[in-house]
């Protein structure tokens, strides 16, 4: 078992490296540098002026060298410093992460509350009403684009409530209250998508093992019906699901930015949007590091508990 | 089972779909010639009824503003994304609030009919003479305090740190332009500062008004750990108490500005501004239709019309632009076609303004020429014609067609045509529409969306465009004929300035007899140099809507009505005062 | 000789010729929603086929009143179905043609996205080792990256235009395919045609065609309909961010991203109808999908 988490652990380290190379590679590629981006409303800079704004920042040193640089800081935990605002990447980061990974939570808290039940229902009532109802709404929910959506309730919400949510973000353990108005519908509509996904896959895992022979053993001994499903399929049927969750993750990261967005709000996916779009190398280059970390540890966490699930997989 | 879903199926539909790409009637053969579609419908012409309907409920001159002010409060204000609030790392409009320069526009230079010449407000600076062309002696105002906060505690500013101040920020982004034409600043006495030019300027405190002059700094924070990041502290009406980046930023009063309003009593009447920073104008809208920000400057008739409509009591101030935000097209000149005129004129003659304005602004624009009307002697709206613009400006596509095939087109040509989105501003439907009217003349356009960051670097000259550029005004420019005409015409001007780089000797010649002759003869030359440019068609320009401004109905400006763009003062802060109706909030931190 | 007696011994037995026909009512009866989904989609490649001959005004037309200028944002009525944009052009018609970029984005990128993820996935599944190794860190790296931001640096650095989109969305649903190929490859590698087949001496690409690849169709095909409701909603988005296929080409994204945002208010009809036309199109891919699914997937037919 040990061998196989530091093989996986391993494996991840080296698929950072690569990300990491790949997503320096691929900034310093894009048209155009942060020197320039920075012109809006600004005038004239003389090619002296450029040449020297960029040795300033680092941008004339040949390219392993600018690597070299910034692994190393990265390996202190110095992530560099913001091109655009100068201030350290790390900071800006922190701020922004918090407000991401309060959304991502959020989300999947609303995805699972409406998921599981429903996916339960469904699946035990199979063919029903019931049944059909629940599909459809999942199958509807996940074919509105979540930025029109959001565009539409922010718009509305403005002209017939004159309401839009509070600015200025503050994590939970400051001001709950707050936290969640701000968050309450972005979360809503992010994990309406989540939930139709995992409400299908609920459905389906629950049916197969309710098909299984050890159920149809329990319920030959008498068990209760409720017993059986909540004590023995659900807990079953959780491994896909966990799988699928794992899946999902970078989709909820990534379907975070547009939220972000049109909600205003200041979370990583909007940062590395503006990044990028403003050339700032190293605020994307930390972005993005931050994003691949927390999927290729979630990765390592669905396999290891795939592992711990089914011994087989542990020998591979 | 197999059978019905073997992979043949769908190799099948996917070709055939590629088929339909192919044919599909290219865009080249769409019909269109304008002129041929005239079927009658019943269109409400709108715009008419809805300008007289606006200029009835809102009246200009709009009425004084109740007095006395009120004190206190927190106002809200839209605002770009700012990466930073630092002026040393780049410049930003908002930057005014916290740092002063030496002179400001008067912000009752607002309507060609009532001021010909742009007038200059004394801020930092009290008076100032000229030696000669390329030496003047500015006097400073005494008791100016930098912001009471460490490291610098509320010391007075002296004659030193403007040196410093130009020093400084002469080679840095958005300032250099202007500190270019100093060669050297010398303090004469702490109250005192006299500047030698490189170039005789007879017109050098223009300079300084510009919102691109640097900014007067105190020493000690720049050079402290963390610079003017972590301290930022000038001279100016507000001191920033609190940036949240991505999100907004947090200033409050200066209780020691040294400026007053005209009956003494000291600016500003505020307690605090809250800056947001919206990306685009519909969140700007929703923002203001929820009260959360006080005040919007809605880029379309569109979005005023919607934002009206739904907060009744707003206010709107509609004035009539100098220029700003004119929607022009810019050519690559040193590229064939673009460096024959008869392709310019051509170019300029295929597109009909009168569509244009409707489609941008339902038709509440005026016509434009190569530079502002007022500037070439024409003060009343009236005069804004097609007559008084010549024949380039008509929609003429026969004749355009006809310019091109002399010039060698007969067959037109292909170009590119890029635009960038600007918070609201109808650029896409301009460029589409530009496109359109390329295309009934034969110049196939192929339109390319570039990022904001991109586009800007493109209409700053720091990037070339392909071929054709939506853009606006030439950058840089305020209202006096020396950064709108001359620094945007001239060949000498770096191209960051005179963007698309335009070079042409006689115009040289005719701007330099502008910059060298006395005032009252200054206006005849403008007029011919206004000639000479109808003709030449450097920049197509188009057409130009008003400003419109649209505040709450709890918000007044001070005395001083109000600033209409932002670029060029800071009255907003400075002046306005919320009345009692206005909504509660505090300001200890940017987070309500 | 002996080779095939066992296959036709053990294969899996194939329905008799002649019951192939009726099975449709058969389909239609258990699976109404998927046949309803399979209609929709019929028209919807009907209507992208037939677009010119069905749209009633040219897309990129500037619709004109009789003073020359254009009518612009026209609420739908007899003359315009759909109400007209700022330009004064057809909505209705710029629908129709939309569906052909949006169809034509999402068959593309699916197929070029399954084709990349099944290659990779079957080298990776059947040589297994280093080469798997080393591709299964390269799908690794991709998958690491958020969708968007890989879609927002490609096409920055690549340019804007409607085939690097097609591209950008393959390149999003090539990893998650070539996983689950290399998963299926890897649970029928050892099973007994190929062990045998290996035995008699055949070549390792006879062995991944004739044996292997059957078995990953179904699966392929999963991925495929789930994905193809998927990708036009990221073409959507995609030009939500300004990064999509550029105008004037009329596509549903832009439409919705673009005047719809602008002009909700005043005119919302502008955003309800392509809005409506993605949710329509990904609904009937995504109960299409589910019909393939419940069909070809052995398990969960039995009930």
């Amino acid at each position: 078992m040990w061998i196989y988490i530091v093989r996986r652990t391993l494996q991840g380290v080296l698929v950072l490296c690569l990300v990491s190379l790949t997503i320096f590679s691929l900034v310093r590629s894009l048209p155009g540098d942060a020197i320039i981006m920075q012109l809006d409303q600004a005038a004239a800079l003389s090619k002296e002026d450029l040449a020297r704004a960029r040795q300033e920042l680092g941008l004339d040193r040949p390219f392993w060298q600018q690597y070299g640089i910034w692994i190393r800081g990265v390996l202190h935990g110095d992530l560099g410093h913001s091109l655009t605002s100068r201030k350290p990447v790390s900071a800006e980061l922190g701020k922004r992460v918090t407000l991401t990974l309060h959304l991502a939570i959020l989300a999947l808290c609303v995805a699972l509350l409406i998921a599981i039940p429903v996916g339960i229902i469904s699946a035990v009532w199979q063919d029903t009403v019931m049944d059909y109802t629940g599909r459809l709404c999942a199958i509807i929910g996940l074919s509105f684009p979540d930025f029109w959506l959001a565009t539409v309730i922010i718009t509305f919400m403005a002209i017939w409530w004159r309401w839009m949510p509070p600015m200025g973000f503050e994590p939970i353990w400051v001001d709950p209250v707050k936290c969640l108005e701000q968050l309450f519908i972005p979360a809503l509509i992010i994990g309406a998508r989540l939930s139709a996904v995992l409400m299908r896959m609920t459905r389906s895992a629950l049916l197969e093992v309710l098909r299984e022979d050890y159920v149809r053993t329990a319920r030959a001994k008498g068990l209760r019906e409720r017993v059986i499903i909540l004590k023995h399929a659900l807990k079953n049927a959780c491994i896909p699901v966990v799988t699928l969750i794992g899946q999902q993750f970078s989709v909820l990261l990534g379907g975070a930015v547009i939220v972000e967005v049109i909600f205003l709000l200041p979370g990583v996916g909007s940062l590395t949007l503006d990044a990028v779009m403003l050339r700032d190398y190293t605020m994307v280059q930390g972005a993005v590091m931050f994003f691949a970390t927390v999927m290729v540890g979630i990765n390592l966490l669905v396999d290891v508990s795939y592992a711990w699930f089914d011994p087989r997989i542990r020998y591979r | 089972m197999q059978r019905l879903l073997c992979p043949g199926i769908y190799f099948v539909v996917v070709a055939f779909l590629g088929l339909t790409t192919i044919w599909t009637p290219a865009r080249a053969q769409s019909p269109s010639s304008t002129t041929e579609q005239q079927e009658p419908t019943a269109f409400a012409y709108a715009a008419p009824a809805l300008i007289k309907e606006l200029d009835t409920k809102y009246p200009f001159p709009p009425p004084v503003p109740p007095s006395p002010p009120r004190p206190g409060g927190v106002l809200h204000l839209p605002s770009g994304v700012l990466r930073s609030f630092d002026p040393t790392v780049g410049w930003a409009s908002e930057l005014a609030l916290v740092w002063d320069t030496l002179l400001e526009w008067e912000s009752t230079w607002y309507f060609p009919e009532a001021q010909t010449k742009p007038m200059i407000r004394k801020s930092l600076a009290e008076s100032w003479e000229m030696v000669d062309p390329s030496t003047w002696i500015f006097h400073l105002r005494k008791g100016v305090k930098f912001h009471n906060v460490p490291p610098v505690h509320g010391r007075e500013m002296v004659a030193e740190d403007v040196r410093y101040s130009y020093e400084l920020l002469k080679n840095k982004t958005g300032y250099s332009s202007r500190a270019a034409a100093i060669k050297e600043v010398q303090v004469l006495d702490p109250h005192t500062v006299r500047f030698h030019l490189n170039l005789p300027d007879p017109n050098f405190p223009l300079n300084h008004v510009n919102s691109f002059s640097p900014v007067i700094l105190p020493k000690e924070a720049v050079e402290a750990e963390g610079g003017l990041g972590k301290y930022p502290i000038g001279t100016g009406a507000f001191m920033l108490k609190e940036f949240a980046s991505g999100e907004g930023a947090l200033l409050v009063k200066n209780p020691d500005y040294f400026m007053r309003d005209q009956e003494g009593r000291q600016l500003p009447y505020i307690d605090a501004i809250r800056l947001f920073f919206t990306r685009d104008a519909a969140t700007e809208a929703a923002l203001f239709r929820a009260r959360r920000v006080d005040l919007m400057r809605p880029p379309t008739l569109d979005m005023l019309y919607e934002l009206l409509k739904t907060v009744p009591d707003a206010w709107l101030y509609r004035v009539p632009s100098l220029g700003w935000l004119n929607y022009t097209v810019y050519l690559r000149l040193d590229k064939a076609p673009f460096n024959d005129v008869r392709v310019r004129r051509a170019l300029s003659m295929a597109i009909n303004r009168d569509i244009v304005k409707e489609t941008i602004n339902r038709g509440d624009a005026s016509l434009y020429g190569p530079f502002p009307w007022v500037q070439a002697g024409y003060t009343r709206r009236d005069d804004y014609s097609y007559a008084n613009l010549g024949p380039n400006y008509a929609y003429n596509p026969t004749q355009a067609k006809q310019l091109l095939a002399e010039a060698g087109y007969p067959n037109g040509f292909e170009i590119t045509l890029e635009w960038g989105e600007l918070r609201g501003a109808a650029n896409g439907d301009f460029a589409v529409a530009v496109a359109k009217f390329f295309e009934d003349i034969g110049v196939r356009t192929k339109i390319k969306q570039v990022d904001t960051s991109i586009w800007t670097a493109m209409r700053w000259g720091a990037q070339p465009f392909t071929d054709a550029l939506i853009s606006f005004t030439p950058p840089g420019s305020g209202p006096s004929f020396m950064d709108w005409v001359y620094l945007p015409h001239h060949s000498t001007s770096p191209p960051t300035v005179n963007a698309p780089h335009i070079e042409d000797a006689k115009l040289d010649e005719l701007l330099d007899a502008w910059r060298l002759a006395p005032a009252e003869q200054q206006l005849a030359i403008q007029k011919q140099i206004w000639d000479y440019l109808r003709e030449q068609v450097y920049r197509i320009t188009t057409i130009v809507p008003p400003h419109y401004r649209v505040t709450q109905a709890y918000l007044h400006a001070g005395g001083v009505p109000y600033c209409w763009f932002t670029g060029f003062c800071s009255y907003e802060g400075k002046t306005a005062w919320l009345t009692d109706k206005a909504p509660k909030r505090k300001f200890e931190k940017f987070a309500q | 000789m002996q080779s095939e007696k066992l296959q036709s011994q053990t294969a899996t037995p194939q329905q008799p010729r002649q019951r192939t026909r009726p099975r449709w009512r058969v389909l239609i009866r258990r699976k109404p929603l998927g046949a309803i989904s399979a209609v929709i989609l019929c028209g919807l490649i009907a209507t992208a086929v037939l677009a010119p001959v069905i749209a009633p005004y040219d897309p990129y037309r500037f619709n004109l009143n009789e003073r020359g200028l254009p009518i612009r944002l026209q609420p739908p009525d007899a003359k315009f179905l759909f109400g007209t944009d700022t330009h004064g052009r057809d909505v209705l018609s710029r629908i129709i043609y939309g569906a052909r970029v949006s169809l034509i984005v999402g068959f593309l990128s699916v197929a070029i996205g399954t084709l990349a993820g099944t290659l990779i996935g079957l080298v990776s599944g059947y040589w297994e080792g280093s080469i798997d190794q080393a591709l299964q860190r390269l799908v690794d790296t991709l998958m690491a990256f958020p969708g968007i931001v890989l879609a927002l640096a490609v096409l920055s650095v690549f340019g804007q235009s409607l085939p690097n989109v097609i591209l950008v969305i393959g390149l999003v649903i090539a990893p998650g395919a070539s996983r689950v190929v290399r998963g299926t490859v890897l649970s029928v590698k050892h099973n007994i045609y190929v062990d045998a087949a290996r035995a008699a001496g055949a070549s390792s690409w006879r062995i991944i065609l004739r044996h292997i690849l059957p078995n990953v169709f179904a699966p392929i095909l999963i991925i495929a309909s789930v994905w193809l409701g998927n990708a036009i909603v990221i073409e959507a988005a995609l030009s939500f961010l300004g990064l999509g296929t550029p105008p004037p080409t009329p596509t549903w994204g832009g439409m919705l991203s673009g005047e719809g945002r602008r002009s909700l208010e005043t005119a919302p009809y502008l955003a309800i109808f392509p809005g409506l036309a993605i949710s329509i199109v990904v609904l009937a891919f995504n109960m299409f999908g589910d019909a393939v699914r419940d069909l070809l997937d052995p398990r969960l037919r039995t009930h």
